[in-house]
């Protein structure tokens, strides 16, 4: 076994290098990286300031970033307070970039959302959280550590051109920081915070007007407020003025230049804030230290309610100065009495009336003076009709009383004046709404609200409002009616009967025709003749007859007392049933048959003309004339027969008629109980059945040669008028036998009494008319059941 | 001297003056620089593991710090963006009243790699100047870092898929902070540091004890 060598105990020693191993690189190469990156942050870190602010809204330590024209340049690292933390104290991590910028004028606020009039702004800030907004100049002027914050953003941004100015407002209405600076609508600045003067009478604030709008001010602008709006009512009417919606809401300051030759201004001018943009202008005028004015007063006598102080004066329309003052007046030694006069203090522009502005006073009351000599006076006058607002004008007045203005008055001199000349117009407007004032509007509208009531009432009963249905129901029956078949067939009938009578007057014309040619007429005047000669007998007899009808008369009147109401009331009924009776269907019949009677008749004449019946009657009348002759002769007697019948009237009407009355009364009902029944009401079919059966009997007649045996029967009748005026030749002996009848009749009703036996045999009669009448009424109730029995006879 | 289990195991391969092939497990002779069967190189005992060791344990070490000053998770919701460190999400956590969730972050973020930096120092500081902890426990507690380190990713594969999944444009966002790479390197370089030891270094100490 060989030795093994000796083996080295000790190992060779290594290097350094050797024995260190290359894994050590690697946490090498992290410390490098890290001190690398951390060489890195540092040498890019910006600068670290510190800002002091009253509160710190939204500010968060490592999320709040810094902006600077809403660029992010750095961080909120902490948040703090100062030592007395009466601060706090922001630390801000700016970007090394803008390092140097961050001098002097630099300015730090807190945007955060706001809501104001103006709207909201810092909207963004809602979501992501209040930042820090920074603002600098354009000069880097090396670095500052610690600022003072402001609160709100300032007003004049560094670096921004304009007119910084100060305005004074009595009320701080119109300044409100951020309200927008007017001109012509369109903003041109903006207010900043106002504070209180330090005597505390008005309130300052900041303004700034950019460029290059800055230019239009000068010393002689003035500067209103148009927050909201205005309303007034002065001596020129209302007035509603607003600048703009905008303005209206968040208000507004507007400025303008009223008058030319104002001077430039520099920073922080101080100027008014007026009111209004009225007063504003007018302050041109008002503004003594602007304008020179002179102050007069004068004295009115008259009522001036309506004058105020501020009210305009007057020259021609052009208001050359306003009323100062006004106050009351008593002074004895001027005006002779106590009354109390109103004096008012004017102040008159000069410029305004052509002088310049540097004229003294003086030389303002000579021209005035040389214009009163000329006529100039003050006088009230009316401004404004509606309000009733009053000025004091200047006028001319022509032939006015002399007078000058009183320069020793004190404290100014006294300007003359006159009665007040109000305008006729207001005293017709007056009178006008006075008349309207008295109109009775109230009784009318009463009025007027009652028949409005009452038409209402009307036209919503039921009653008027069913008046068109019946009016409609009323019109279809008339329609009915005239399209019923029986009205239709009228027309017709009636024309039928028409010919039907013009073919009788035809046939009558030619009877007269051949009389005439037969001398009838002739004949005829020789019988009037005669009539006449006889009427003229009568006449010499009739001495007797007003004596008669006197006792007629008496008569009348005695049955003029008798019940004939009663009978009246039952003749209407009756003639009510005959009405209902000659509406039914069969009497609208009866023309139909009363024509084919006509047509007979007619027949019938013509045949009576053929057979030469005129001759006949010729004849008839010729005897009647002889007949006539024969009256005349007779007619002496009738003086005697007038008293004899004079007598019986007056028997007569001592009958008593009343019960033959009352009997009658119930005859007449009777009848018409008959007439209203059934059967009454089917007469007229019945008559025409009748005229049915005349038509043939005259049918017959004519064929039976009936005419022939007329004429015969005339020819009688002519042989019995020559038998009478043979007659009437003993007709005086027949007169006087009838005098003695008469006579021997007016001694037999004297003696007829109450109790006699002719009364009670006269009521016997009449109670036998009574039965003959119940007769006739069951007779008529039989006909009633059996029509047809009138004409059958059974 | 004391232990007489220790006096039992007496003769290491070195002291026979032979050297194991740790891949093929031959045995040679100390002068034997390759191994003859499988050529790989022997060594009887790595003198650079040490060195090793400490600069992987550096490397962890100094990687572990930014994993705890930067953020973890940047959590982006409509409003706000938070950013979150290790310890800060798990004191949020834990004050949410999730407290098992907020110890488990802090055990598996914060217990475990410090225990193992900690438990890495110690052996490679006993292997050099000595202990009395006796090898067996330096053993195992060698056999636990082994173990436990690659379980310590973890923390990034949450962070990963955390980022996947909350992804939802404008709403939320999540996305892994500076600090997740740090912490992924802080435990690679912890587990090579780990892996770097070598073990029998243990036990050459409790020879020379015994010697002594």
């Amino acid at each position: 076994m060989s030795q093994p060598p000796e083996v080295e105990i000790e190992p060779v020693r290594e290097s350094l290098w050797q024995r260190i191993s290359v894994v050590w690189l690697i946490p090498l190469f992290a410390v490098a990286v890290a001190f690398g990156l951390a060489w890195q942050n540092y040498s890019e870190q910006g600068p670290y300031v510190e800002v002091y602010f009253g509160e710190a809204t939204g500010i968060e330590a490592g999320e709040t970033p810094v902006r600077y024209r809403d660029v992010v340049v750095g961080i909120v690292e902490d948040v703090g307070f100062t030592e007395d933390l009466s601060r706090v104290r922001v630390g801000l991590r700016l970007q090394p970039e803008v390092a140097s910028y961050v001098d002097d004028d630099a300015q730090f606020w807190i945007v955060s959302a706001e809501v104001g009039p103006r709207g909201v702004t810092g909207l963004e800030t809602v979501l992501s959280g209040a930042f820090i907004e920074v603002l600098w100049d354009n000069n880097a002027e090396g670095l500052q550590s610690e600022f003072a914050g402001n609160d709100h953003a300032p007003l004049v941004r560094p670096g921004s051109e304009g007119l910084k100015i100060l305005l004074r407002a009595t009320s701080g209405g119109g300044l409100v920081e951020g309200t927008p600076i007017l001109y012509r609508g369109i903003e041109v600045g903006r207010i900043g915070r106002p504070v209180i003067s330090e005597d505390g009478n008005y309130t300052i604030a900041e303004a700034f007007v950019e460029a290059p709008h800055n230019r239009l001010i000068n010393s002689s602008t003035r500067f209103w407020d148009t927050s909201g709006f205005t309303f007034s009512i002065g001596a020129d009417g209302a007035e509603i003025d607003f600048q703009s919606l905008a303005a209206l809401l968040g208000g507004g300051v507007s400025f303008d230049t009223v008058i030319s030759g104002g001077q430039p201004i520099g920073d922080n001018q101080l100027f008014r804030l007026f009111p209004d943009e009225n007063s504003a202008r007018s302050s041109v005028f008002s503004d003594p230290d602007n304008e020179t004015r002179v102050q007069l007063m004068t004295v009115f006598d008259s009522n001036a309610s309506g004058l105020t102080v501020g009210a305009p004066v007057q020259l021609g329309g052009i208001t050359v100065g306003e009323v100062v003052g006004l106050t009351g007046l008593i002074d004895e030694a001027t005006f002779g009495d106590v009354n109390v006069r109103l004096l008012a203090t004017i102040a008159i522009r000069p410029t305004r009336i052509g002088l310049e502005d540097d004229v003294g006073r003086e030389e303002v009351i000579d021209l005035l003076e040389t214009q009163v000599q000329e006529g100039l006076r003050a006088r009230l006058a009316a401004a404004n009709i509606l309000t009733g607002g009053l000025k004091i004008e200047l006028a001319d007045i022509p032939n006015a009383v002399p007078a000058s203005i009183d320069r020793a008055a004190i404290p100014f001199p006294i300007f003359p004046s006159v009665d007040a000349e109000l305008s006729s117009g207001t005293a017709t407007a007056e009178g006008i709404l006075d008349r309207i004032n008295a109109l009775p509007v109230e009784e009318v509208l009463a009025s007027a609200i009652n028949l409005m009531d009452n038409t209402s009432r009307l036209l919503g009963s039921s009653e008027t409002q069913a008046i068109p249905g019946q009016v409609n129901g009323l019109l279809q029956d008339t329609r009915n009616l005239v399209g019923s078949e029986e009205i239709q067939a009228i027309p017709d009938q009636i024309g039928a009967t028409a010919e039907a009578i013009s073919e009788v007057a035809q046939d009558l014309q030619a009877i007269v025709d051949q009389f005439e040619e037969q001398q009838g007429i002739e004949r005829l005047l020789a019988a009037v003749d005669a009539a006449g000669q006889t009427a003229e007998a009568l006449t010499a007899r009739t001495d007797g007859i007003p004596d008669l009808i006197d006792r007629i008369t008496d008569l009348a009147a005695d049955l003029d007392a008798l019940d004939l109401a009663g009978v009246v009331n039952r003749t209407e009924a009756l003639l009510a049933s005959a009405d209902d009776l000659i509406s039914s269907e069969d009497t609208l019949a009866l023309p139909g048959q009363l024509n084919a009677a006509l047509a007979e008749i007619n027949t019938s004449l013509s045949t009576f003309r053929e057979e030469q019946g005129i001759e006949t009657l010729l004849a008839a009348i010729e005897n009647a004339g002889s007949a006539a002759a024969a009256l005349e002769q007779s007619t002496e007697q009738l003086p005697q027969f007038v008293d004899n019948i004079t007598q019986l009237s007056e028997r007569i009407r001592d009958l008593p008629l009343d019960t033959a009355v009352t009997e009658a009364a119930e005859f007449l009902e009777s009848a018409s109980a008959l007439l209203e029944t059934e059967g009454a009401a089917e007469l007229p079919s019945s008559l025409n059945g009748a005229l049915a059966e005349v038509e043939a009997v005259l049918g017959e007649l004519r064929a039976g040669g009936v005419v022939e045996n007329v004429n015969g029967a005339l020819a009688s009748a002519s042989n019995a008028a020559s038998a009478i005026e043979t007659a009437t030749e003993s007709l005086p002996a027949v007169i006087a036998r009838l005098n003695t009848v008469l006579a021997q009749a007016g001694d037999t009703l004297a003696s007829v009494g109450s109790d006699s036996s002719l009364n009670a045999e006269a009521r016997a009669a009449l109670r036998d008319i009574q039965r003959a009448a119940d007769a006739v009424a069951s007779l008529a109730r039989a006909i009633e059941r059996r029509p047809n029995s009138l004409l059958t006879g059974r | 001297m004391a232990n007489p289990r220790t006096k039992l195991i007496a003769i290491t391969a070195k002291d026979a003056g032979l050297v194991g092939c740790t891949r093929c497990t031959a045995v040679w002779p100390l002068e034997q620089t390759r191994c003859g069967r499988c050529k790989a190189p022997l060594q009887s005992r790595d003198e650079r593991s040490l060195s090793r060791v400490w600069a992987w344990w550096w490397a962890g070490l100094l990687f572990y710090i930014p994993a705890n000053i930067y953020p973890m998770l940047i959590t982006r919701t409509l409003l706000q963006e938070q950013e979150s460190t290790i310890i800060g999400g798990a004191i949020d956590i834990a004050l949410h009243g999730d407290i098992a969730v907020a110890a488990i972050i802090i055990i598996a973020s914060v217990v475990i790699p410090l225990a193992k930096f900690v438990a890495i120092a110690f052996l490679a500081i006993s292997s050099r100047r000595g202990t009395r902890v006796p090898g067996q426990q330096r053993h195992l507690l060698y056999e636990a870092v082994e173990f436990i380190g690659r379980w310590s990713m973890i923390d990034v594969f949450v962070v990963a898929i955390t980022s996947a999944l909350v992804q939802l444009n404008v709403v939320a966002s999540v996305t892994p902070g500076p600090a997740a790479i740090a912490f992924a390197l802080s435990v690679i370089f912890t587990m090579l540091s780990a892996q770097s030891f070598d073990s029998r270094m243990i036990w050459d100490q409790i020879e020379g004890d015994e010697r002594a």
